[in-house]
């Protein structure tokens, strides 16, 4: 195999992987954030959504 | 009784009491609701208009964690305040009953408390810019609902009523301003007045101060809350006005005791920090800050404190570790993903580019090959991209070849080469050269063409009888004679003239003078004959006989007639189509030679050479060739074949082609001389001055000169080639199939001319000295030593040639190495004196570096410069050879070396043995192995080894891993190998004996340029020789200079 065809193939490859990677990553990502949220809930309770107050 | 209040409220209850007053539980009587009555004994000062006013402000208050107040009013002197009932219980109680709260649930009521805070700190709700300050926030002031939520009670009523000076005042809970005391960044503070407030007795106390300075609890004058009026003015200390921050510094204390369940230190300073290991690092954060003693350093609105709270999962320390994780990681994959992307999308686009330049090296070559040589460049130029972007790819080794090629910068031999193309508008019929080949003529439908040979340009266009049997012939150089659509034409070309016209006619001859003309009609049984005037001469009536046509001759002619003219016009020969064959005199018409009468004969070919007629009569592969002397009338020459005959019959010779051959034969004596001779059936043949071209079946045409050697080979591809005609220095080659007229010139190369020698001497190789002064040309039955002046210095017959099987040339010193089998002669390439000789050799074996010989017991290594022994050893067995080490049958084991080389990185050698072929160095360790089928010789580079089947393909691999890299050349034998710079020159012998090698890449051995006859490479200059009595030269031409050259610019 050329250079050129290294450079086509190897690109798609490694984009490829580079893909994969991040999904998996980010599948990791969300599993730890909705973990972290447990022990957020544990910590500092239900999440508070900041109330809108209407102006006097 | 119930006590009424107001005449309104009917108090049920005491529900609590303290420092400002008591609470009660009360009945609205008129709205049935319960209220909270707190009756305030402190006094008020407050204008009653202003009162009023700050009162109805106070009622306008309304929010979730915040009670409402319904009234405020004065009865007997004491301040009333009206408010909702909140159902539960404060904070403090269940702190006193040692209660603990889990951190969610304190962060939920800080919340809350800071949503009330943010309210009642809008300036919208007080005096602004501060809004309501409620300066006494304390558990005991936070009531627990049953539901969970908080509600922030008693806020400051006296600062509702515009008392600045009268504030809450709780230990631990209170922030610094409320003792006067101020922190801030331009505080002037003491330490002793420090130690002063930090008095014991000032914790547990809740107290209040008037602005008259009446003091209720109040134990330290440090600890009071300064007057704004003059009585105090003269005071050390600042008046400080608690502010939002005052109230903030008190929930973050509330919230200290909440979470810590210890009520902070009543000194600021002294607070001590909440374990961020039992608590979050962020709350103990938040509230470290809330309780700052500074109040710049504090949180400046209950905004900020609540925007804490409410963030606090994203301010979380592992939150932003994560979301550092997450951006670092999605950088580096988002930037590998583009990288890779844009490498992917660079791979593509150098691919594309490539491929394109691939298709433009085809494009070149093809063109090259239909002889168009300036179509081929243009192509060549285009498969090599300008640009030198990253997007594009080096210059491709089919590109630089298809330059090298189409320039033709390495054929350095004399010959006729690609000129011009000429495009007809239809497919061509017949075509001819002018005697001095200037210029051409062409036949299609229904049109001559006449073109110019240097130019390649159509001159003039001539319409014709619409018959593809219309003829067109030269008269001279200038005049053209052709069957014009209303008669026979004579037209000059050079004026572009007509010069007469005659009656109509087909077929056309010319006398060898020029001064006779015939023409015959399609069938018709008549020739009319003119002189160059155009005068009628005769009429010729061949008595109903006629030629032989097709029925529809619009595009066919069968080429089968016979009409000629002799030289002096007077004799005409003409066949017929019942095979008759007469050859009338015109200027005795009662007199002719009856050759034929009638015959089975349907194919006549011939004319006339002075007194001599010639022609073959053919029939279904057979043919007769004849000639007949017509000053004798007698039969000189006749003979059948069995395969047709073509003749050429012209005032020079007589040609005849048989088969692959063809020959031009004496008239009288019929002794024939070869003048071309091809490996296929010649189907057409002209010849002029000594030089033939011949046209194959195999749509090849060859040229061949004088000595019938053939100079150049041509393929027409796909292309027939029906006609062919040589004269002066062109050449031209049309098919019938095709509308293209090839032409090519004639081109010599004198100018690189660099030595002349007899070309009658039979040599295989010649090789330049390293001085450049002296040049041995050899084979195996001898050699010659030249000067450069091509004097013979010595002329040397080798002993026993015969049993030669190998002759290496050293540059160094000239001298030829002679190998036998079991013999080895050195000849120095000076004198020619035989320098080393060895006999009776067990084995006599080649390298670059010295020729090893093997007798009895000793292995020699020859030095070929000086015929000394380098190296000597002991060996056994049938064969000894020196390869950095000394190698004899013991250690090959049944083996054979097959070759062996000196690189940069040491000796290495090759064997055989049982189809296998091992690579070891010079510690006789294997370096790998390779299978082989046949006798295979090996060649090496620095960095490779060529092994070269004795039939098979030569394979490239790589010394060190032997990983195959390339294929050389198919079908031919592979003779020297020779780096160069960045190249590497293959040299090779065909099958057909001609030698010629091969300009590779050396890195990827792929194939740059053809080199032709190359026979020797010297300080990087190409030599060529094509045994023709001189040696040319040329050197290596990089691909930079090539462009500039097709560029038309100086290459130097």
């Amino acid at each position: 195999m050329g250079a050129d065809e290294t450079l086509f193939y190897g690109g798609i490859v490694i984009a490829a992987l580079a893909l994969v990677i991040a999904v998996i990553f980010f599948i990791i990502f969300y599993i730890g954030k909705i973990k972290l949220n447990v022990k957020f809930d544990k910590e500092y309770g239900e999440e508070l959504k900041p109330k809108r107050r209407k102006r006097d | 009784m119930a006590t009424i209040i107001a005449g309104t409220y009917e108090v049920v209850e005491k529900i609590g009491s303290g420092g400002g007053g008591i609470v009660y539980l009360a009945n609205h009587q008129r709205l049935g609701k319960k209220v909270v009555l707190k009756a305030d004994k402190r006094k008020i000062t407050t204008r009653p208009e202003i009162l009023r006013r700050e009162v109805d402000a106070l009622k306008n208050l309304k929010h979730t964690y915040i009670p409402q107040v319904y009234d405020f009013f004065v009865e007997d002197e004491t301040v009333y305040t009206v408010m909702d009932y909140i159902e539960g219980e404060s904070l403090d109680r269940p702190l006193k009953r040692n209660e603990k709260f889990s951190q969610p649930q304190v962060i939920k009521w800080a919340s809350e408390l800071l949503e009330a805070l943010c309210y009642l700190h809008n300036p919208v709700h007080g005096t602004p810019p501060r809004g309501v300050v409620h300066s006494d926030i304390k558990p005991s002031n936070i009531m627990l609902k049953p539901d969970g939520d908080i509600c922030l009670i008693d806020f400051n009523i006296a600062l509702a009523l515009g008392e600045e000076n009268v504030v809450g005042l709780s230990a631990g809970y209170a922030s610094p301003e409320h003792y006067g005391l101020d922190f801030s960044t331009d505080s002037s503070i003491t330490e002793n007045s420090l130690d002063k407030f930090n008095s014991p007795n000032a914790e547990d106390l809740t107290a209040t101060m008037t602005n008259t300075g009446e003091t209720k609890t109040m134990e330290t004058p440090t600890a009071t809350l300064l007057k704004r009026n003059s009585e105090y003015s003269t005071s050390p200390k600042k008046i400080i006005i608690p502010d939002t921050r005052s109230d903030i510094y008190s929930l973050g204390a509330t919230l200290y005791h909440l979470l810590s369940g210890t009520r902070p230190s009543k000194n600021a300073k002294e607070v001590i920090p909440l374990s961020d290991k039992h608590f979050s690092p962020l709350i103990v954060e938040i509230i470290t800050k809330s309780m700052n003693p500074n109040p710049d350093l504090r949180y400046q609105t209950a905004e900020e404190m609540l925007y804490d709270f409410t963030h606090l999962r994203e301010n979380d320390y592992r939150t932003k570790k994560r979301r550092k994780i997450c951006a670092a990681v999605s950088t580096i994959l988002a930037i590998t993903f583009l990288g890779s992307a844009f490498t992917s999308f660079v791979g593509l686009k150098r691919m594309e580019t490539t491929q394109r330049c691939l298709i433009f090296a085809e494009y070149s070559q093809n063109a090259l090959e239909a002889g168009d040589s300036e179509t081929a460049v243009k192509y060549a130029l285009d498969a090599l991209p300008e640009s030198k972007s990253i997007f594009t790819p080096p210059y491709t080794a089919q590109a630089q070849k298809a330059l090298a090629d189409s320039l033709g910068v390495y054929d350095l031999s004399d010959g006729y080469k690609p000129h011009h193309i000429v495009e007809l508008p239809s497919e061509t019929f017949k075509t001819a050269l002018s005697p001095n080949g200037k210029t051409g003529i062409a036949v299609y439908s229904f049109a001559v063409a006449v073109f110019d040979t240097e130019t390649g340009e159509i001159t003039t266009t001539l319409p014709t009888v619409k018959s593809a049997l219309s003829d067109v012939v030269y008269i001279n150089n200038d005049l053209i004679a052709y069957a014009g659509e209303k008669g026979l034409t004579v037209y000059n070309i050079k004026t572009n003239s007509e010069i007469w016209k005659g009656k109509p006619a087909t077929y056309i001859s010319v006398s060898a003078d020029g001064k006779v003309i015939a023409g015959i009609y399609r069938d018709e049984d008549f020739a009319t004959v003119y002189d160059i005037n155009g005068n009628e001469k005769a009429t010729v009536s061949f008595n109903g006989n006629r030629q032989r046509v097709v029925q529809n001759d619009t595009f066919a002619d069968p080429k089968d007639n016979l009409m000629a003219l002799n030289n002096t016009g007077q004799y005409l020969a003409v066949s017929f189509e019942n095979g008759g064959l007469i050859i009338y005199d015109i200027m005795d018409l009662e007199n002719y030679i009856e050759v034929y009468d009638k015959s089975d004969y349907i194919h006549f070919e011939g004319g006339f050479n002075g007194q001599y007629f010639a022609f073959s009569a053919s029939k279904n592969g057979l043919s007769e060739f004849t000639v007949i002397d017509l000053a004798e009338f007698v039969q000189t020459i006749g003979f059948e074949t069995d395969s047709l005959i073509g003749v050429i019959a012209n005032e020079n010779n007589i040609y005849l082609c048989n088969k692959s051959t063809v020959v031009s034969i004496n008239p009288v004596t019929g002794e024939q001389a070869e003048t071309a001779y091809t490996d296929a059936d010649v189907r057409m043949f002209a010849n002029d001055a000594g030089n033939t071209i011949a046209a194959t079946e195999k749509n090849e045409y060859l040229f061949y000169d004088k000595d019938a050697d053939l100079i150049t080979r041509y393929s027409a591809g796909q292309a027939d080639c029906n006609f062919v005609d040589i004269s002066g220095e062109y050449a031209i080659v049309a098919g019938m199939d095709t509308p293209n007229i090839k032409i090519l010139k004639k081109k010599q190369y004198e100018s690189a001319d660099i030595f002349t020698y007899d070309a009658g001497y039979y040599h295989d190789e010649a090789r330049i000295n390293n001085d450049g002064n002296k040049i041995l040309m050899f084979d195996y039955k001898g050699f010659r030593i030249y000067d450069t002046q091509g004097n013979i210095i010595k002329e040397v017959s080798i002993p026993d040639a015969e049993l030669v099987y190998d002759q290496q040339y050293s540059r160094k010193s000239g001298n030829l190495a002679v190998i036998y089998n079991d013999a080895f002669r050195l000849y120095s390439g000076t004198t020619g004196d035989l320098i080393y000789e060895a006999e009776n050799l067990k084995s006599v074996f080649y390298a670059p570096y010295g020729v090893s010989i093997f007798d009895d017991s000793e292995i020699k290594l020859i030095d070929l410069d000086s015929g000394e022994v380098l190296e000597s050893g002991k060996g056994s067995g049938d064969f000894g050879a020196y390869c950095g080490m000394y190698v004899d049958s013991s250690f090959l084991d049944g083996g054979k070396v097959i070759g062996a080389g000196k690189t940069e990185s040491g000796y290495y050698f090759a064997s055989e043995k049982e189809n296998t072929c091992t690579i070891y160095n010079d510690n006789g360790e294997k370096n790998f192995e390779i299978p082989i089928s046949e006798q295979t010789e090996t060649f090496f580079t620095d960095t490779e080894i060529i092994l070269s089947p004795l039939h098979g393909t030569p394979e490239v691999y790589n010394l060190k891993t032997g990983e195959k890299i390339a294929d050389l050349e198919k079908d031919a034998y592979l003779t020297y190998i020779t780096e160069i710079d960045s190249y590497i020159i293959s040299e090779y012998i065909s099958a057909s004996g001609e030698r010629y090698a091969i300009l590779l890449d050396k890195n990827t051995f792929e194939t740059l340029a053809y080199l032709p006859s190359l026979t020797d490479i010297h300080n990087g200059e190409l030599f060529f020789d094509f045994h023709k009595g001189k040696l040319r030269k040329t050197r290596i031409y990089p691909i930079d200079d090539l462009i500039n050259l097709a560029k038309g610019g100086d290459i130097g």
